[in-house]
């Protein structure tokens, strides 16, 4: 008695340690001492197997919840942790093992569901990782979480109409779900439907103004569309939100390009010029960059400017 | 569905498992797979390989070939990430075909393990299946230690077979003269390729356009050629897509038949599409509990909240920011100021200094991507190849203090490489001089913050110009 007493007091010191940040070296020996005192002490095993994990010693993780899962066998909670730190070690076949334990435990468990789903997705298992997600989410309608994974496991088997059903039903349910809003305009994108996904993209900007991939991607339609003054725009704002990316100079030097040939608007030659000049600086095998400087320069001398 | 608009009955271009639609389609991958079937079920030979590039199908082809196994008579091991060291390809491979997790540490314990597995399985009635995706990853060792494996197999019975799957390294690596010992151990060594020609990926398309209960002709003859041309000549995953949306278009717009510009302006549509944003995974928190410990409860990495956590933030419309050409930096050379634009000039110290001299490497890097040192402007020389020691110093004189937007750094050019710059045609000064404001630009990207543009075109030519002043005298 008195050395669990004493197991719970190292254990409280530990999570004291823990919540304070004190060193790691400290926390792990308050929670080892916690279990010399009582190796049954299931949550030191856990507090101690992610510290662990958070240091990256997957071994020694994965031994703590192994420890767990022998002395609670009937917990699903325990075959989860089990299977998360085998999937942070990439042994997915034990991880989906560990997650078909917490299923038979628990099988009414979405998070149970969802990471199973989620392995068998990276094992390449798509039909059954459809299944796992359709189970959830039947158990959970309204749970945007599987819904949403699954939309995206549709996606990246290119099943269009799947996955936009998917993504619409998680944008009814929360409609300034940004990852389900960009998502949705990309597909448009591929199906051909440049307005729904410009309004997409739009509406991802108005609710995330720093979101660099929707910017990009309205830069992306715009330019397609031949409306070069608003693709210009798109990417002056990539640029705004990271001044050095190369492929955006790159791509704004483009749309101005074509911005200066159609004669509709005011941009300078000697802007792109710059741009270029810039580019070929910074990487000086840019072909795509060489090759408009060229464009540009022999187009202006046909039209007398040089 | 788009597919019945084309008499149709199911979808014939889809990107997943579905063994059905590979007859006498994608040739190498179908026989990738009736090989690798053929090794399993009746092969004497315990290894079997599976080579190919990115996007062929190698994936998906052992996973058909899982798919089509009896259960009951295999007891199966899929190993997706061998790069972690062998002890842990065994645990995991003996983890997977016990159902529990492997403690054991030893690779003589793990081998022993594995042995009586072998055994144990084949008394069953069942024969142990090995599939190692990715196996390009595995170093020669590793590969050495596998093969040690098939030593376990016995004369008189067939205990395992294992399937190498991966990239063409894998290939390199087991054709290596070196690598005799365990080529001769490969009973089948498949490799699946690009569709090979215009002509076979016709067949290929009409083939699953039969597959799925086509019968009239729905591609037209020069759409082939610009299918091969958008399909990177010839990869199955992309003819598939541009297929399908080939098809989602033409009942969009009611066609009757897909020629080759809509195949062209599909292919254009998906280069630049990034993948989709998936979720990431959250751990857990840890627990802790000032009374008395329970088992924890809680798994946030699918937490509602983690993912709704995108809450409304203030509505800004794009802008359209034009790029303000004019100077926006104001020089100061050894402590006159030479003022190219009118500003001011707090010459703020804190900013980052450059007080090493310029060398090839530090040419070379610009954002961590390392150039070939034939990318450099011809004539340009640096610091590090100098042979006397009076280049590797940097003259005090050549430090100069470069201000913009109120904010100064130094800016150092060694008097050789000036001498470098003057010695060669304005061409290649104009490059040495982009060179260096640009990668001055990049060791002090606070600039973009505080100048009048966050655009870093207008500053870098500032730089640039201070740079041909410098060289110039």
């Amino acid at each position: 008695m008195h050395k669990k007493n004493l197991a719970l007091r190292l254990f409280l010191k530990g999570c004291r340690y823990d919540s304070i940040g004190s060193k790691r070296d400290k926390v792990i020996d308050a929670y080892r001492k916690c279990i010399k005192y009582d190796d049954k002490f299931t949550s030191a095993y856990v507090n101690l197997g992610f510290i662990y994990l958070a240091e990256k010693d997957c071994e020694r993780a994965a031994k703590c919840f192994q420890d767990v899962v022998e002395l609670e066998p009937m917990n699903p909670e325990a075959f989860n942790n089990l299977g998360f730190v085998y999937e942070g070690m990439k042994r997915f076949g034990c991880a989906r093992q560990a997650y078909m334990q917490a299923s038979e435990l628990d099988p009414r468990n979405v998070e149970t569901m969802l990471n199973l789903a989620k392995v068998q997705e990276l094992e390449g298992n798509y039909h059954d990782a459809v299944k796992q997600y359709n189970k959830a989410i039947k158990l959970a309608p309204d749970n945007i979480s599987p819904r949403f994974c699954l939309a995206v496991l549709y996606d990246n088997y290119d099943m269009f109409d799947e996955a936009l059903e998917e993504y619409k039903g998680v944008l009814d349910r929360d409609p300034c779900h940004l990852k389900a809003l960009l998502n949705t305009g990309n597909l448009y994108v591929q199906l051909g439907d440049n307005d729904q996904a410009i309004k997409l993209f739009k509406k991802v900007i108005e609710l995330d103004p720093d979101n660099e991939d929707a910017c990009n991607q309205l830069g992306v339609v715009y330019k397609s569309i031949e409306n070069y003054a608003e693709a210009s725009a798109a990417y002056k704002k990539v640029l705004s939100l990271n001044p050095f990316q190369e492929e955006a100079h790159m791509a704004l030097a483009e749309a101005q390009y074509f911005q200066y040939r159609s004669k509709f608007n005011g941009v300078s030659k000697e802007e792109i010029r710059q741009r270029l000049d810039y580019l070929l600086a910074i990487n000086p095998d840019n072909g795509k960059g060489k090759q408009l400087l060229k464009e540009l320069i022999e187009g202006t001398e046909k039209k007398g400017e040089i | 569905m788009y597919y019945e608009y084309w008499n149709l009955k199911k979808s014939p271009f889809d990107n997943v498992p579905d063994p059905t639609m590979y007859a006498a389609c994608h040739t190498s991958m179908e026989s990738a797979i009736a090989e690798t079937q053929f090794a399993i079920e009746e092969g004497e030979d315990c290894l079997s390989v599976i080579v190919g590039d990115v996007g062929l199908g190698k994936t998906m082809s052992i996973r058909i070939v899982i798919d089509s196994l009896e259960s009951e008579k295999y007891k199966i091991a899929l190993v997706t990430n061998p790069s972690t060291t062998f002890v842990q390809i065994l645990r995991e491979i003996i983890g997977q075909i016990t159902g529990k997790p492997c403690g054991e540490r030893k690779k003589d314990d793990l081998l022993e393990i594995f042995n009586r597995l072998l055994f144990e399985a084949s008394d069953e009635g069942k024969k142990v299946l090995i599939f190692i995706d990715e196996a390009n990853v595995m170093s020669p060792k590793k590969l050495e230690d596998l093969r040690l494996l098939t030593n376990m197999q016995e004369d008189s019975r067939n205990l395992f077979t294992m399937v190498l799957v991966g990239q063409m390294e894998l290939a390199k690596r087991l054709e290596h003269p070196k690598k005799a010992n365990f080529f001769q151990r490969i009973g089948t060594y498949c490799r699946i390729e690009k569709i090979p020609t215009v002509e076979q990926l016709k067949t290929y398309v009409e083939t699953r356009l039969q597959s799925a209960g086509g019968s009239g002709k729905i591609f037209a003859d020069d759409s082939f050629h610009a299918m091969w041309e958008c399909s990177e000549h010839g990869v199955p995953r992309l003819i598939n897509k541009i297929c399908k949306l080939s098809l989602k278009a033409g009942e969009t717009n009611e066609l009757t038949e897909i020629d080759g510009d809509i195949i062209r302006q599909i292919g254009d549509r998906f280069k630049k599409i990034m993948r989709p944003a998936g979720t990431k995974r959250r751990q857990r928190k840890h627990h802790e509990n000032e009374t008395a410990p329970e088992p924890v409860k809680e798994f946030e990495r699918y937490s509602e909240a983690n993912l709704k956590d995108q809450g409304e933030k203030p509505v800004e419309p794009v802008v359209e920011t034009e790029v303000p050409l004019e100077p926006v930096l104001c020089l100061q050379n050894d402590g006159d100021k030479t003022l190219l634009h009118e500003s001011e000039c707090p010459g703020d110290k804190e900013m980052s200094e450059c007080t090493d001299v310029m060398t090839k490497e530090e040419f070379a890097v610009h954002d961590g991507i390392e150039q070939k040192i034939g990318m450099f402007p011809e004539g340009a020389r640096f610091a590090d190849e100098q042979t006397h020691s009076e280049y590797a110093v940097i003259d005090e004189e050549e430090q100069d203090e470069v201000n913009i937007g109120g904010r100064s750094f130094q800016l150092d050019i060694s008097s050789s490489l000036i001498e470098q710059a003057r010695a060669s045609d304005q061409d290649q000064c104009n490059k040495l001089a982009g060179a260096i404001a640009a990668q001055a630009l990049r060791k002090n990207s606070e600039l973009t913050k505080v100048a009048a543009s966050v655009d870093p075109v207008p500053i870098w030519n500032e730089i640039k110009k201070f740079v041909l002043c410098k060289i110039s005298g």
